[in-house]
């Protein structure tokens, strides 16, 4: 009988990002998530006495160049190798980009595996076989998978590869190959990396993604760890998957439809709150709250929306261990505002000819020209990424469009309440 | 929707205060009456109905919170009409003329969605707004476009909004400026990402810093060795700098026994013995002072002294006479004594002279010479006599024994 631990995409130091900040948010809790989490890989690894360690590449982000985190991962492996227990690593796309990786030395516990053809290496002690092959570069497009050498006979046969399959949302085509390519191999067990979501692509063979342990932003959400897997006379008896992540995202929808008033409203976001708590077993929180439907709230979330992000943050506050990442408002009105307004009237008028706005970037920037100075002044990080401030994306002009319209149409009707 | 009637039952001024607006022919009904008659608070009242009591209301001078209603009849565009209360509270606020609540929704028909806001700005227009156009009109001096969509849309101070709106503008953020909020964030992001490139550590820096650590390492083990070896030679030089004293001390004695040649070794006990030597020929020395000193009386003596020198030529004679006086001193004791015993003799001699001889005197008995030479003779006769006596005895008794018989 022996076990071992498959992780991957560690992206050790990698930020937490998009967490908006304010007063009461718990920002020593967040300090160092990521190597909390490593840890947690390390002492998994040592408390379950496990034999050998996979880590299925991307153990840095690439573009992050602090040595320290380098040293960090090398002492953690000396702390393996103290222990006995052996390590293997192909490098991932990140690694590949890394320069922390290219000048690092690590302990002699530690196998990496070749980045210009397959290799294998064989565990006597165990009848275990392991091949793999790293990245050389960034983007490596070919199928490196199907120049993988075919199962050594009487082992138990593991495939170390980062990949992303046939394809994944949100995941750079890497290493592109089929489940049939993998399971032609005849391996027993298919130890993936790439893709941040835990996912058994298939059973038999195993074929897994353990996901990252540390999920970094709002799309990571849920719980995020390593899959350890006990093999009992050649066939594997038990596979867990065990959560290492020191900070739980989560995305907290919550449906104002049936609200009547905003103490209904209050009530639905800290229970569905408390829910995403329980859920986290003691974690620190970061919650995205996004409130949606059609609601007579509407106007007052748009109207007093500072105030409400308070409300919601104090409330978090007082849950405890938990950071508001976002609240996005995205609730709708009942009736249109152009059903609202009717057709025959000076606000009418202002909806469509705010509708008849071009909003292509440089028509913009003929509306609105102290746009440029600003663009010019926002770091590359806002106006390019996941989420590009003011991109031309259709969603978004017209995500633009309906803003400007709120905002204007809750403005002119504000003017009983200044008075 | 039609207003048929509206009745202000119990709210602001008014009990029971009816307003009908019944017609057969669309039109424009205009409420007039003098300053205080009333003519906001039907407005109010209007708004109330159709959107509910505020939380807060300044209608209640006359009549209760929970007193107060207002009612009335709305026509639809179906022609559909209904006639309903409205009274002060959080829920269930509509009721039917008998009193019995109405669905909430029950309006919405009539309301074609417009909300409390919307019918403020577009239809609740009062005195003060339109004193207000006016003058926002005056003030904007040939903005028409803004003013007639001020005045259209019902607002009174379009200018205050879109000034307001700027001022909202430059507080995010401004070109030039640094204090804004988008400005300030933008500085500060710039000042983390700074402090970020500050505090991390380059792959080349460590190596640089690792080779550095490396090679003053090896330095330092050269020093080291270095320190060792000279410290060693410090120790050598101390030990060396203690011993000079006894060195040179060690030269002048050496060159001293030169000088002295070679030398006679002394036993280990010749102290002792000078010693004892000394205090002999002390004591010698003494007694020969003594010595002489008696010679010297004994050499005044000798001197003194005369010799008898006829004296000493008849040494022989002396000395012989000397050693005869002692025999002599003796038998002078002795001579008393035995002229004693001579005496006791001469009587003894004398007694048994008479016995045999008594006719002979002493002097005589020289005469007697003779028969002294014949003593054995005589006792010889003695002794022959005795035993024929015994044997004439004997042969006496054997005769009287035979004789008997």
């Amino acid at each position: 009988m022996f076990r071992f631990l498959h992780a991957a995409d560690i992206h050790l130091d990698s930020p937490l990002v998009g967490l908006e900040s304010y007063e009461d948010a718990p920002v020593d809790e967040i300090r160092g998530a990521s190597r909390r989490a490593f840890d947690n890989l390390i002492e998994l690894a040592i408390d379950e006495e496990v034999d050998f360690l996979l880590l299925a590449g991307d153990l840095y982000d690439g573009d992050w160049k602090d040595y320290n985190t380098g040293l960090f991962f090398v002492d953690r492996m000396a702390r393996l190798k103290r222990i006995g227990i052996q390590v293997f690593i192909v490098a991932g796309n990140h690694d590949a980009a890394s320069r922390i990786t290219r000048s690092l030395r690590l302990p002699d516990n530690v196998t990496s595996f070749s980045t210009l053809k397959p290799e294998t290496f064989i565990l006597e002690n165990h009848g275990v076989a392991i091949h793999g092959q790293g990245y050389h570069s960034r983007s490596v497009t070919d199928d490196i998978a199907s120049s993988y050498p075919l199962y050594t006979p009487h082992y138990f046969n593991i495939g170390l590869l980062h990949t992303a399959l046939t394809g994944k949302k949100g995941h750079e085509p890497y290493a592109p190959c089929s489940l049939e390519t993998l399971t032609s191999k005849g391996y027993d067990y298919w130890a993936l990396g790439h893709i941040h979501k835990r996912e058994e692509v298939l059973r038999d063979p195993f074929v897994v993604f353990p996901g990252n342990i540390q999920g970094r932003h709002i799309r990571e959400t849920g719980a995020k760890g390593a899959t350890l897997v006990t093999v009992e006379g050649g066939d594997i008896t038990a596979i867990d998957h065990r959560p290492l992540d020191v900070l739980r995202w989560a995305h907290c929808p919550v449906d104002l439809g049936g609200c009547e008033n905003s103490d209904d409203m209050y009530e639905l976001v800290r229970h569905s709150l408390e829910k995403e708590q329980n859920l986290a077993e003691n974690r620190t929180l970061a919650v995205r709250i996004e409130l949606s439907g059609s609601s007579t709230l509407h106007a007052e979330l748009l109207a007093q929306n500072t105030y409400w992000v308070q409300e919601f943050r104090a409330l978090a506050a007082s849950l405890g261990d938990m950071w508001l990442e976002k609240i996005v408002f995205k609730t709708r009105r009942i009736t249109s505002l152009e059903e609202m307004t009717g057709e025959e009237n000076p606000l009418a008028g202002l909806l469509q000819s705010i509708d008849g706005l071009d909003l292509a970037p440089e028509m913009l920037l003929d509306l609105v020209p102290e746009i440029a100075p600003f663009k010019a002044k926002l770091p590359p990080e806002i106006l390019g990424g996941e989420d590009p401030f003011l991109s031309d994306d259709p969603q978004n002009l017209k995500r633009l469009r309906d803003d400007v319209k709120e905002l204007l149409v809750t403005i002119l009707s504000r003017r009983e309440g200044q008075e | 929707m039609k207003i048929a009637d509206l009745e202000l039952k119990a709210f602001g001024p008014f009990t029971d205060k009816s307003l009908v607006f019944h017609s057969d022919d669309p039109g424009l009904h205009i409420i007039f009456g003098p300053n205080e008659a009333g003519k906001s608070s039907s407005l109010r009242g209007l708004k109330a109905l159709l959107y509910g009591f505020p939380e807060r209301t300044s209608d209640n001078f006359l009549h209760p919170n929970d007193q107060l209603r207002v009612g009335g009849t709305l026509q639809g565009h179906d022609g559909h009409e209904l006639s309903f209360l409205r009274r002060k509270k959080r829920k269930a606020d509509i009721l039917d003329p008998q009193g019995n609540p109405l669905d909430q929704g029950i309006l919405a028909p009539f309301l074609h969605n417009i909300d409390a806001a919307v019918f403020d700005t577009l239809y609740g227009i009062n005195h003060d707004t339109l004193v207000q156009g006016g003058e926002d009109i005056l003030a904007q001096k040939g903005e028409v476009g803004q003013a007639l969509f001020a005045a259209g849309s019902g607002l009174s101070s379009l200018r205050t909004i879109l000034a307001s709106l700027d001022a909202e503008s430059d507080s995010l953020f401004k070109p030039r400026g640094s204090k804004q909020f988008i400005n300030t964030a933008l500085a500060e992001y710039k000042r983390l990402q700074k402090q970020i490139r500050e505090t991390s550590l380059s792959g080349r820096q460590w190596q640089e810093h690792h080779n550095a650590l490396q090679k003053t390492e090896e330095e330092r083990t050269e020093i080291e060795k270095d320190r060792q070896l000279k410290e060693s030679r410090i120790r050598h030089l101390k030990r060396l700098q203690q011993a000079l004293p006894l060195l040179s001390l060690l030269k002048k004695h050496q060159q001293q026994l030169l000088s002295m040649g070679s030398p006679i070794v002394l036993p280990d006990d010749f102290s002792r013995r000078r010693q004892s030597f000394e205090q002999e020929q002390h004591s010698t020395l003494r007694q020969r002072s003594e010595a002489s000193t008696r010679q010297k009386n004994l050499k005044e003596k000798h001197l003194k002294i005369s010799l008898n020198h006829t004296l000493l030529d008849q040494e022989e004679s002396i000395e012989e006479l000397y050693q005869r006086l002692g025999g002599h001193r003796k038998a002078m004791n002795d001579r008393p004594k035995l002229d004693g015993m001579r005496i006791v003799n001469r009587t003894e001699a004398a007694d048994l002279l008479r016995q045999i001889r008594p006719d002979l005197s002493l002097d005589d008995v020289e005469t007697m010479r003779s028969a002294v030479s014949k003593k054995t003779m005589i006792q010889n006769l003695a002794r022959r006599y005795d035993a024929i006596l015994q044997k004439s005895r004997q042969a006496e008794n054997n005769t009287r024994q035979l004789t008997m018989i």
